[in-house]
């Protein structure tokens, strides 16, 4: 009898074994392989790429699997050891040996091996598949799906807080809480907090993307000069001002405008009163000083100031100068004006007390980011100029966070900070100087002067001023000093 | 060539040889069955046991079993080289004139029980040594050829050791089995006793003569084993080696000396006649671990360790078999004996 014939069902037996040991082998590798894979990607902190794990573990998964079946693949004399185990006391192994010899003994033991193997069945052989290898198996298999599975960023032990932190995450959402509050609080117009509520969602949207705590601190930054440059359009007393201040007629009420001060405007409008009741000529080249500051101040029409201003103008016109009850008239008309005047002044300081809130809770807020102790604001004391009559601002004026203009003292920033010098022409407030600054000290903390700068270099990296081969040196220059 | 009928005759003699020596003798089953291994493959059996068991009534029922002379030496402190081998004597001839003559000795004889071997003096083991190796005596400038088969069965006292010369290695090497000869149950000692009331004459028949056992012999030679079931053997005995690189860790802790290549020779051919005894026409790694026990108990030597330790010979074997199979134990010391609390 042929021995391929013999063997046949028990070395089908072994290769269903075979099969099943290298599938159970190769899991486990392929299991191993992509834990390694996913853990070199844990300890870089880069999230795992599924495909390429996928691909590493199937290819480990088929060149083991096969490798393994090839190298264990139940050859002739292995499955004559194995039925030999089953009792027959290698009479099968023997056989397979002398199967080319021809002697009589030789011949006998041929006859007695085969009667042995006739009788013994493939049913009765075990799978030697020991059960720790399933275990092994299904351990390894637990660890690969736990490691890909797990954030990307679970090793990371860096000291510097990753905006992904959760105190990080909660400032952040405080800054936004109290910003959306303040503006929500504050006597603006509804278009303007709309506008406002626009930068605070636009700020939180970078915040959420933002990569380092500089790039957070420098969003704020960016919000707070959008913020401030949206409140001070708003505050067009100053624009309003500046244009009454040109003209001999007006300067006095410009520069009561431009204060703020209610007593001011007052006595600047009786003052032009009672020169327009002495000299009639004067109505109708006030009307025109008016509408020409007016249009130089370039403010818009629908400004709650521009309006009481500009209304005085027709009326004014339409006065009769020489009728007895053009005083009379006169004082109505500028009594009328005075009170327009005053009640958009008060909401301008609104505007002010908001840009003045909002200031504060940002600065804190990218000191917090920064690292940096919240810098206290010393109490400045009131001055004439820059204090507001009381009864215009009844919630108060914020004890330290009010600042006038023209109160810059020695010791003031330097160039390249943005420090624009007291008495400069441009009268456009510097973004870097407001906030930073401390006129009390002369000091200002390197968190603050950072974040400005850091900024700014955003805004000019915005608006494509940045050489494209110089940014990525300007991002590590920053990075550096961060 | 062997044939078939070699074979049948093989398998038919031996169980009828087993069975007659088992009339004779109750029990020891092993013992008979290894000392008729030994026996075929040409070896040499020394016997240890206690006064009493049975060694000389085995040896009896052999030389009865095996129609062949058996002589008996009874080995004493006194007993001289001569007296084994023979000497040489002056006779009268035909014609009244001196004549020297070799008086042939109790070794000349097929089987040989040489009773407490252990009590003679090394000169007289040594008149053994040529003969169990040799098959030859040399004595007067003469050397004679001993009848085949010639078989040597030595009988050790395990107790009263005192005034006893051991074999030494050589000697104990030339034996092809040790076997233990142990005090029987109280079932077989029943029998015992029940079938020597009746009569102390051995009730075994001759089944087998000389040549059919030396036909036997060629016979068991013939039986192939595969090179893996040579292996293993020599992987044995090995193993026994301490002063080799690869033995267990054991071997070097518990051996002083390993087995010789005797000791391979003795597992390979007792192996193919226990094979052929068994039915089987091939050497199984089962009759190498059987005969592992019998063919290396008397060649190891065991270390100071395993003699302080107390850990018997037979263990260290037990242990050899383990590792070489891959299922390694810790060595198995021998139970304190309980004192006896004198309750029925």
């Amino acid at each position: 009898m042929k021995l391929n014939k013999l063997f046949h069902s028990f070395k089908q037996k072994m290769i269903w074994e075979n099969m099943l040991k290298s599938l159970l082998l190769a899991a486990m590798l392929a299991a191993c392989g992509v834990f390694v894979t996913s853990f070199v990607y844990h300890i870089l902190i880069m999230e795992t790429p599924v495909f390429l794990t996928a691909l590493i573990g199937g290819g480990i998964f088929l060149v083991s699997f096969i490798t393994a079946f090839i190298i264990r693949y139940p050859t002739q004399k292995r499955v004559a050891a194995r039925v030999d185990a089953m009792g027959l006391k290698e009479r099968a192994t023997t056989m397979l040996e002398f199967r080319d010899v021809n002697t009589e003994i030789a011949k006998l033991q041929r006859m007695d091996a085969v009667a042995h193997i006739q009788k013994a069945s493939a049913k009765q052989m075990v799978l030697r598949i020991r059960k720790a290898d399933y275990l092994l198996c299904i351990v390894s298999i637990c660890l690969a799906f736990t490691m890909l599975v797990l954030p990307f960023n679970v090793f990371a032990f860096s000291q510097t807080e990753t905006p992904g932190d959760d105190g990080q995450q909660e400032i952040v959402r405080q800054l936004i809480a109290d910003l959306r509050e303040d503006v929500k609080q504050a006597e603006l117009e509804e278009q303007l907090k709309e506008q406002l509520n626009q930068i605070i969602d636009d700020l939180e949207e970078d915040l959420q993307n933002a990569e380092s705590e500089l790039d957070q601190a420098g969003e704020i930054q960016q919000a707070m000069d959008e913020m401030k440059q949206l409140l001070e359009d708003a505050l067009t007393k100053n624009k309003i001002g500046e244009a009454l201040q040109k003209y001999e007629l007006t300067r006095q009420l410009g520069e009561a405008i431009s204060a703020g001060d209610a007593k001011k405007v007052s006595s600047a409008l009786d003052e032009l009163e009672s020169k327009l009741i002495a000299n009639t000529e004067l109505v109708k080249q006030l009307s025109e000083t008016i509408i020409s500051a007016l249009i130089d101040s370039g403010v818009e029409e629908d400004d709650a100031l521009y309006s009481a201003l500009a209304e005085i103008c027709p009326t004014l016109i339409l006065l009769d100068i020489t009728s007895d009850s053009f005083a009379t008239n006169l004082g109505t008309l500028f009594d009328d004006a005075e009170a327009a005047i005053l009640a958009a002044l008060e909401g301008q300081a609104s505007i002010e007390e908001q840009l003045g809130e909002m200031e504060d809770t940002m600065n804190d807020t990218k000191d917090e980011v920064l690292g940096n102790e919240k810098k206290e604001k010393p109490e400045e004391e009131p001055t004439g100029e820059g204090e507001k009559p009381e009864g215009e601002n009844p919630e108060g004026a914020k004890p330290d966070g009010e600042r006038t203009e023209g109160e810059r003292t020695e010791g003031e920033m330097p160039e390249g900070m943005g420090g624009e010098t007291p008495g400069d022409g441009e009268g456009e407030e510097n973004t870097m100087s407001e906030g930073i600054y401390d006129p009390i000290s002369g000091s200002v903390t390197y968190g603050e002067v950072f974040a400005a700068y850091y900024a700014q270099y955003l805004e000019a990296l915005e608006s494509g001023d940045v050489p494209e081969d110089l940014q990525e040196m300007m991002d590590q220059y920053f990075s550096a000093l961060g | 060539m062997v044939t078939e009928n070699d074979v049948t005759f093989f398998s038919e003699k031996s169980k009828q040889l087993l069975a007659e020596i088992s009339k004779d003798l109750v029990g020891q089953r092993e013992v008979v069955e290894e000392t008729v291994i030994a026996m075929i493959a040409g070896g040499n059996v020394l016997l240890e046991g206690v006064p009493g068991v049975g060694k000389t009534r085995l040896v009896r029922s052999l030389g009865q079993a095996f129609s062949l002379p058996f002589s008996r030496i009874q080995f004493t402190p006194d007993l001289m080289p001569a007296d084994v081998t023979g000497t040489t004597v002056i006779e009268k001839g035909e014609q009244g004139q001196n004549i020297l003559k070799f008086q042939k000795g109790p070794i000349f004889s097929n089987i040989i029980l040489a009773d407490e071997i252990n009590r003679a003096t090394p000169k007289t083991q040594s008149a053994l040594l040529e003969a169990m190796q040799e098959h030859t005596v040399t004595a007067g400038g003469h050397t004679f050829t001993l009848d085949e088969p010639f078989f040597v069965l030595a009988t050790q006292n395990p107790i009263e050791q005192d005034g006893t010369y051991p074999l030494p290695e050589a000697q104990m090497d030339r034996f092809m089995f040790k076997l233990m000869m142990g005090f029987p149950s109280i079932s077989e000692l029943t029998a015992i006793v029940n079938m020597t009331q009746e009569s102390m004459d051995e009730h075994a028949q001759s089944v087998l003569t000389g040549q059919d056992l030396l036909a036997m012999r060629a016979t068991a030679k013939e039986i192939p084993i595969t090179q893996e079931v040579l292996h293993y053997a020599m992987k044995l005995v090995s193993a026994t080696h301490p002063e080799l690189a690869d033995s267990p860790d054991y071997t070097k802790q518990y051996i002083r000396f390993g087995a010789s290549p005797r000791a391979g020779q003795a597992l390979i051919t007792a192996g193919k006649v226990r094979a052929l005894m068994q039915g089987r026409y091939n050497v199984s790694y089962e009759d190498i671990n059987v005969l592992a026990f019998p063919v290396l108990r008397h060649r190891i030597k065991p270390s100071f360790a395993a003699i302080t330790e107390k850990i018997p010979t037979d263990e260290l074997i037990r242990q050899l078999l383990l590792d070489i199979n891959g299922k390694r134990q810790p060595p198995v010391k021998p139970v304190a004996s309980k004192k006896p609390t004198g309750r029925r």
